[in-house]
């Protein structure tokens, strides 16, 4: 090397211009060819596509809100019928009269939605524990702004900063709006869950009549009792809980355009006058779930 | 006089055959520098003449690391150009998102070819010239641009040959996913900075899912321990988008339990593409369909219990029903959430519960981590 550097050194100034215009061609065609030719042999083609939120399912409060806001809690039994000052009321929602006779609350109903992209079909599954005298209903529910005129409806005031759970604000045209504060009404539509109606009733069946529930102990059920106590068969009857359930369908008309639907339900809870037993009145446990199919 | 007059004249013979001497050498002189002068130049065409072969032999050299070359190493340059890519549609998906995240792929530039079915003048887009080439972006017509499962769809892409005879391509597919980095706005008191309506400010930046690190994600959406859980997205992504050559049959005219998707599935991500007797400047399309499929019984089950909606490939068709299933085998860590025995994926049927849990998980994944997707394609000459 060091003897091609001293030849180099020690050729005419217009050799060495010449070598260097030689080397710096030599090189530039070189790396044109290569650089050409891969270019001209290897096509490259691409296209981007969006990825859809898939197989998504959310169960929220009514307008979609967050979880904490379908609060079951604090059922009273025994109370009467009131306005919103506290003041007894008719049925009618009259002032209570002087003959009138209280009257006795045996109802409660809570609003849930269950949203969420890509699916034509899921499973509404109600899981409840049977501790209560209490009857759990499902029924279908319709959102509207304006308050309905008649019929059976269920009023919901939105609460602010309650959509954390669900990203799926838009949904067609029902818009989540966070700082809403105005109220929503549902109305109630046919019931799909519960006692008395088409829906599918998933414990061990023979021991179960009108709505109360006691559990079949049979291990050798594998598919609902066995999973959850295995072996053992002294389960207090009324924690065993009964499943419910039915698959619902998206119309094409209730899904989006980004493939989004959203459905309410009103959760009925009821109970006979005056229940005379209150030894079994302690708490249940309740469940929904949904189960995409497709 | 006489002996004067005859001194001068001899002088001056003198001087004249001394300057014809010196004129001479000077003749000479110059020939040997003009010699001289020659001998460089032919040195210097020497020179270039050894280029010439550099030049020859590098690209022989070149084309000899994709293929095999014969005595026919002529006709090197018209080698390279035997074919030309294409695709056909009036739309772009996603232009702006593409370009913000690359500059190998640009949308393509007009040009006018006859098709295989006969029509004249259809109009293409051929990759854009440029520095070394550009990749071509893919335009389309009709097809869905946001992606989930259950959704199927078609690459237009074309090979136009610039000579008469057969095409052979190798066609390399490739999938890649893109995150969108949310990065909401904090001032300098660390308050949020909130818009007209009062919501925060929040930055979005697209970013490679596979490139995505502690630092390019630190403020946003994306946790540093998640980075892996997206990383494997990815790779979950590019197992459930799978590719197929030839379309099944989906048409409401044929039974319902006769349906399925495609033929031909590829297997994987590459496959020769071959064309007898093609014609110089005729359009041929390469058909390659990709799909999501919904649910992993329209991939791993043979008959149609338990299965929701119609398979990929049709059950009769043993041969794609195989490929298929050896795809899930081969691929497995790309399609399933959990770690599955290629048993299990054999005996899908008795193995339902796990494998299709394990397929969701995995799309569940997908949905949540990756927002956009982009499908190579390499067509790089055979023959």
């Amino acid at each position: 090397m060091k003897k091609i550097i001293t030849k180099i050194k020690k050729l005419p100034l217009k050799k060495k211009i010449r070598i260097a215009a030689a080397a710096v061609l030599t090189a530039c065609f070189v790396t044109v060819a290569m650089v050409s030719s891969w270019f001209s042999n290897q096509k490259k083609a691409a296209e981007m596509y969006k990825v859809e939120y898939p197989n998504a399912l959310y169960i929220n409060a009514a307008y979609r809100e967050d979880q904490v806001y379908f609060d079951l809690g604090g059922i009273e039994v025994n109370g009467f019928l009131r306005d919103e000052n506290h003041d007894l009321i008719n049925a009618d929602g009259t002032p209570l009269g002087e003959d009138d006779e209280p009257v006795p609350i045996t109802k409660k109903e809570y609003v849930f939605s269950v949203s969420g992209s890509n699916t034509t079909q899921f499973i509404l599954q109600m899981a409840h524990t049977n501790n209560n005298m209490f009857t759990y209903k499902v029924y279908n529910a319709t959102q509207v702004t304006t308050k309905p005129a008649s019929g059976e409806y269920i009023t919901f005031e939105p609460h602010l900063n309650s959509h954390t759970e669900n990203p799926l604000l838009e949904i067609g045209s029902d818009i989540i709006d966070k700082n809403r504060t105005d109220p929503l009404y549902y109305i109630k539509g046919e019931q799909i869950l519960g006692d008395g109606v088409n829906s599918s009733y998933k414990n061990p069946t023979g021991t179960y009549s009108g709505g109360v529930v006691l559990a079949n102990k049979s291990t050798a059920d594998k598919t609902y009792y066995y999973p959850t106590y295995g072996d053992n068969t002294e389960v207090e009857a009324h924690s065993v809980p009964s499943y419910w359930q039915t698959t619902l369908e998206n119309t094409s008309a209730e899904i989006d355009a980004n493939k989004r639907f959203r459905k309410y339900f009103i959760l009925e809870v009821t109970w006979p006058n005056r229940p005379a037993s209150t030894e079994e009145n302690e708490t249940d446990l309740m469940y929904f779930s949904a189960k995409r199919i497709a | 006089m006489n002996a004067n007059a005859a001194g001068i004249a001899a002088a001056s013979e003198d001087m004249v055959r001394k300057a014809e001497e010196h004129a001479d050498t000077q003749i000479s002189q110059l020939k040997e520098e003009k010699l001289q002068h020659k001998k460089s130049l032919i040195k210097f065409g020497t020179m270039m003449f050894l280029i010439a072969l550099v030049i020859i032999f590098a690209t022989i050299a070149w084309f000899s690391m994709n293929q095999e070359v014969s005595a026919r190493g002529m006709g090197v340059t018209a080698e390279g150009e035997t074919l030309r890519i294409a695709t056909k549609g009036e739309k772009v998906r996603y232009q702006t998102e593409f370009t913000s995240v690359q500059d190998t792929y640009v949308k393509g530039t007009e040009a006018y070819f006859d098709d295989e079915d006969g029509n004249k003048d259809v109009e293409f887009f051929l990759p854009a010239s440029g520095a070394g080439g550009n990749g071509l972006i893919l335009q389309y017509d009709t097809g869905k641009s946001e992606i989930g499962p259950g959704d199927n769809g078609a690459l237009s892409l074309y090979i136009i040959p610039t000579q008469d005879g057969s095409i052979s391509a190798n066609i390399t597919l490739d999938v890649i996913g893109y995150t969108m980095l949310e990065f909401p706005q904090y001032d300098d008191k660390g308050d949020p900075v909130l818009d007209a309506n009062g919501d925060q400010v929040v930055v979005t930046r697209l970013v490679k899912t596979s490139e995505l690190t502690a630092e390019n994600t630190s403020g946003s959406q994306v946790k540093a321990a998640d980075i892996p859980a997206y990383k494997k997205a990815e790779q979950f992504l590019r197992g459930h988008i799978m590719f197929f050559r030839a379309l099944g049959d989906t048409a409401q005219t044929t039974p319902e339990e006769s349906r399925y998707y495609y033929r031909n599935p590829v297997g994987g991500w590459s496959f020769v593409f071959e064309k007898a007797n093609a014609h110089k400047d005729i359009a041929y399309r390469v058909p390659i369909y990709w799909m999501w499929p919904n649910t992993l019984g329209q991939i791993a089950l043979r008959s149609a219990t338990h299965r929701n909606g119609y398979p990929v490939v049709a059950d009769s068709d043993t041969t794609g029903k195989a490929a298929v299933i050896s795809y899930l085998k081969t691929q497995k860590s790309y399609v399933f959430y959990t770690a599955v025995e290629d048993s299990q994926i054999e005996d899908a049927a008795n193995n339902f519960e796990t494998l299709s849990t394990a397929y969701n998980l995995a799309d569940f994944d997908i949905g949540t981590c990756i927002d956009y997707f982009v499908i190579t394609v390499n067509v790089e000459s055979a023959s």
